[in-house]
């Protein structure tokens, strides 16, 4: 393990207590355009619907019933859409900086 | 069980087989991937290399997948860009929360979450190779939730495995040969292939699926 290494893993600690632009200088890099573009590629070439095709629906239509008749489940969802814009947010910063 | 739960029950009940219907009526049964192409998506999705695709590891796909759709970087797949995906479009409409006509990320992924513990099967929060090629299967034959738990059960898999079958098998002749095999692992089929007959009847089929997924 070299010094860069060492300097970085004392730092972690630190960075996570300050907060997560640090945690974010800290991090690996992201990876790079074209690993994410042969990641879509192949996904695509196995599922071109990413939201589960016919399987998909089936489960769309499911929830899609359990929150006309529970309210409760629809906030419930509502709150979980809300914490995965936000981590897709937070995601999409960490690959501009 | 309450009047309420019980209307909550029909009318469940009635859409899906609505939404299972339309599924089935729309257009033939797409034809499988090659097992090399499902094997590709795989190792894409494993980006820890520890033959298991996590919950992270998921979501982060799905990330980019969005992120891939999102032509126009507004944080949205708006109706144009919708376009150009193969997105069915009544799921679009049914995970579109807030009904703004437009998916964004958190709609996105939560569904996608909801694909990720269906294809769970063995409920140990990891997508197998098994479970990922099942799941694959899945998105093209549908699946009926009949116990309305949200979750594959076994009996519901042999259902769906029994409709792949038919689906698969082309010839009509009561078994997959190579090529109507080809989608899966050839290691697995080799296993399944009780009798080594070189083809896979459809008891090999399901009781293959089943017993590697049970361990037995």
């Amino acid at each position: 393990m070299n010094h860069s290494h060492y300097r970085i893993l004392r730092l972690a600690p630190l960075a996570a207590l300050l907060g997560s632009p640090f945690v974010a200088l800290a991090a690996p890099k992201p990876a790079a355009p074209a690993a994410n573009a042969a990641l879509v590629a192949a996904l695509q070439a196995v599922s071109p619907d990413p939201l589960g095709g016919r399987l998909g629906l089936v489960a769309a239509t499911a929830r899609t019933l359990d929150n006309r008749t529970a309210p409760a489940m629809r906030s419930e969802q509502t709150a979980m859409i809300e914490a995965d814009r936000q981590a897709y947010a937070a995601w999409k910063n960490t690959r501009k900086s | 069980m309450s009047p309420r739960g019980r209307l909550r029950t029909a009318l469940r009940f009635a859409a899906l087989a609505l939404a299972l219907a339309a599924g089935r009526a729309s257009s033939a049964t797409a034809p499988l991937p090659a097992a090399a192409q499902i094997k590709t998506a795989f190792d894409a999705l494993d980006s820890s290399r520890n033959g298991a695709i996590n919950g992270a590891e998921w979501d982060r796909a799905s990330f980019v997948l969005f992120r891939s759709f999102d032509k126009n970087n507004d944080d949205a797949i708006d109706r144009e860009e919708l376009k150009a995906t193969a997105i069915a479009p009544d799921t679009f409409r049914r995970i579109d929360l807030d009904q703004d006509d437009r998916l964004n990320a958190g709609e996105f992924t939560e569904h996608r979450r909801t694909l990720f513990l269906i294809a769970d099967i063995d409920r140990n929060d990891y997508l197998s190779p098994v479970e990922y090629e099942l799941f694959i299967i899945m998105e093209r034959i549908g699946w009926q939730d009949t116990n309305q738990n949200g979750r594959v059960e076994l009996s519901e898999l042999t259902s769906s495995l029994n409709r792949a079958f038919d689906d698969l098998d082309q010839n009509r002749d009561g078994a997959l040969q190579l090529a109507e095999a080809a989608f899966m692992r050839p290691a697995a089929l080799t296993r399944y292939d009780g009798n080594r007959d070189g083809e896979l009847s459809r008891e090999e089929f399901v009781a293959g699926y089943r017993n590697e997924l049970t361990g037995g």
